[in-house]
């Protein structure tokens, strides 16, 4: 039973964790906290369903499809929108990407209308079932391929950004834009990738968990809410950070959703991640910084 | 004594509207997110604090003088301030974690805070769950009989107070503490400023007021319930700053007239609300950084630098 629930709050907190890691990728390289996020996904989540739905293309191809397509949501917004206000307060440009929340959702409501769109799960065989000595665990072939694209994704991220000259190249722009730019690096480009990468992984996130929530205008919003405090919970501008913050979230709610309260689920586990803040201001791996009085 | 005059015409405005009680409620809608709004203004624009909670505390009001006005028939004026002083106590009680954390820390710690409340209202037995309460009665305080124009000056009058109180409070020494807290919580500290003090008292003054709008809320809508009172609330309420322009009450008040006002508008056209208020919002951001209120060249009210 208690395997049961951490197994489902890893693979729940794993679709946490992705968009944790796309917030905090466009956030290292550009400074920008995306509001706008889950709904950028939530177009490409509809992308798909119109592809696939009502089109009638193959489901892998309508799932590259609607990724390319928020990828492209991700180089737009920030070639287009955020780019040329580059040098406003932090606290306007959150207020832009609130704005860019609001005409994504008016887009779809304008265009897809008020329903819940109903996406298949790809895999539908029978449940993997594992067993030993004191209790069996159920997970559908669904979690797992949650589970296995998202480990995927996170390894290439990880190798990405670690081993090729590019993803050096966009650590450094995240560390010192200007001494990157010095050293020849074209920071223009990196920041247009890293909205690329983010805007795709948003997609991912959406597409992936539009089986269980239905396609609908506001279906990424608790994914945006747990992912954005995930962000933080691992310090918002650390990778592992955002994984662990992800995956923790996930498994606190699935385990007081079990024993202490489900109608109260949200608000047990928000009052523990409160707490960890409250003991850790910077979250889990952040650091301190001195700063400039 | 000229800023006052600023306010003559917000009293002659629903004069022409005297026979259509329904534009009429809208502007009493307006001036009473334009209460909850100037919360958000105290708490962001003068003492830098950053909430995206703020819809809790309008909920906390809202609830609190339905039930007491429901279920235990206490006057309405007394529920709207026992209303008022409970959302003061919950705004102190948040207010301290944001003695550790800052920035976008704060931000969730608020969010979470907005999301719990509305989640612990549809669990319990007395808010209704989620139904919400309804049948509200009209205050009984409102002397001539409950129509809208008279609801309007009520609630103008108390933004009208407010706006005395405030100004006073922004020229003196606990408001020049609180704009040297937002502008450098080390140098406000190295003068001797509590900021213990001042962060509650921005929280709980915040929430205070934002209590008070949900009071007359629940009472002008005569029905209530959790979903009413969700994250889009809050955000709006910032925007709602934003929008008019911060730091001033009568920006405020054209942001809420703007919320509020809009959907009203176009409600007969077949286009999604959203895109037009995301797209004005964009745009104001881009093109008219101090808000709407720089067209009408209005001068900064409070005399105080705009961050």
């Amino acid at each position: 039973m208690v395997f049961q629930q951490i197994i489902a709050g890893i693979i729940t907190g794993s679709l946490y964790a992705i968009v944790a890691l796309g917030l905090v990728i466009a956030y290292k390289v550009t400074g920008v906290m995306n509001f706008a996020y889950g709904y950028m996904g939530m177009i490409s989540a509809y992308i798909f369903f119109t592809c696939f739905s009502m089109v009638g293309m193959n489901y892998i191809l309508s799932f590259f499809i609607a990724i390319a397509f928020g990828s492209f949501v991700g180089y737009a917004v920030e070639r287009g929108l955020l780019r040329p206000v580059r040098n406003i307060s932090p606290a306007s440009m959150v207020i832009i990407t609130l704005g860019l929340l609001l005409v994504l959702e008016g887009v779809a409501l304008q265009i897809w209308g008020n329903n819940y769109q109903q996406i298949p799960n790809l895999l539908n065989g029978l449940p993997l079932i594992l067993r030993f000595n004191g209790g069996i665990i159920v997970i559908p072939q669904q979690n797992l391929l949650i589970l296995g694209v998202v480990t995927a994704v996170i390894i290439a991220l990880i190798l990405y950004l670690n081993l090729t000259f590019q993803g050096k190249a966009m650590r450094a722009v995240a560390q010192n834009e200007e001494i990157a730019k010095l050293m020849g690096i074209n920071s223009s480009l990196m920041m247009s990738i890293s909205w690329i990468i983010s805007g795709s992984i948003g997609a991912l996130a959406a597409l992936l968990v539009a089986p269980q929530t239905f396609v609908y205008p506001d279906m990424m919003l608790n994914l945006q809410i747990m992912g954005f405090t995930a962000a933080v919970l691992g310090g918002f501008e650390s990778i592992p950070g955002s994984i662990i913050g992800g995956i923790s979230i996930g498994i606190i709610e699935n385990l007081v959703g079990t024993y202490i309260s489900t109608n109260l689920k949200t608000t047990f586990s928000l009052a523990i991640i409160v707490a960890i803040l409250i003991v850790k201001p910077e979250g889990l791996l952040g650091s301190a910084k001195a700063r400039r009085v | 004594m000229k800023k006052y005059l600023y306010f003559i015409p917000f009293v002659l405005v629903p004069l022409p509207f005297a026979g259509y009680p329904f534009l009429l409620s809208i502007f009493v809608l307006i001036g009473i997110y334009t209460i909850a709004a100037i919360g958000m203004d105290v708490l962001t624009t003068w003492a830098g604090q950053i909430s995206i909670g703020n819809a809790a505390f309008f909920a906390v009001g809202a609830y609190t003088s339905a039930i007491l006005v429901v279920n235990f028939h206490v006057p309405f004026l007394i529920a709207f301030l026992i209303s008022g002083l409970f959302a003061l106590i919950i705004g102190i009680v948040v207010g301290l974690p944001a003695l550790r954390v800052s920035g976008f820390y704060l931000a969730v710690v608020t969010m979470a805070f907005g999301i719990a409340v509305q989640q612990i209202i549809g669990v319990f037995q007395i808010t209704g769950g989620y139904n919400g309460i309804r049948n509200i009665p009209v205050p009984s305080f409102w002397i001539f009989k409950a129509s809208p124009l008279y609801q309007y000056y009520i609630v103008l009058t108390i933004i009208f107070l407010i706006f005395i109180v405030l100004s006073r409070i922004s020229f003196s020494k606990s408001g020049l503490a609180l704009f040297a807290m937002r502008d450098s919580e080390i140098a406000a500290r190295s003068f001797g400023i509590n900021l213990l003090k001042y962060k509650l008292a921005a929280f709980g003054s915040s929430a205070a007021l934002t209590g008070l709008a949900g009071s007359l809320y629940a009472s002008a809508i005569g029905f209530i319930s959790p979903s009413q009172f969700d994250l889009t609330l809050s955000l709006d309420l910032l925007a709602m700053v934003i929008v008019g322009g911060a730091g001033s009450v009568m920006g405020v008040m054209i942001g809420a007239a703007f919320f509020v006002g809009l959907p009203f508008l176009l409600s007969g056209y077949n286009i999604s609300i959203t895109i037009i208020q995301g797209a004005v919002l964009i745009l104001i951001l881009l093109f008219l950084p101090k808000g709407l209120l720089q067209i009408f060249k209005i001068k900064d009210l409070f005399k105080k630098k705009v961050t």
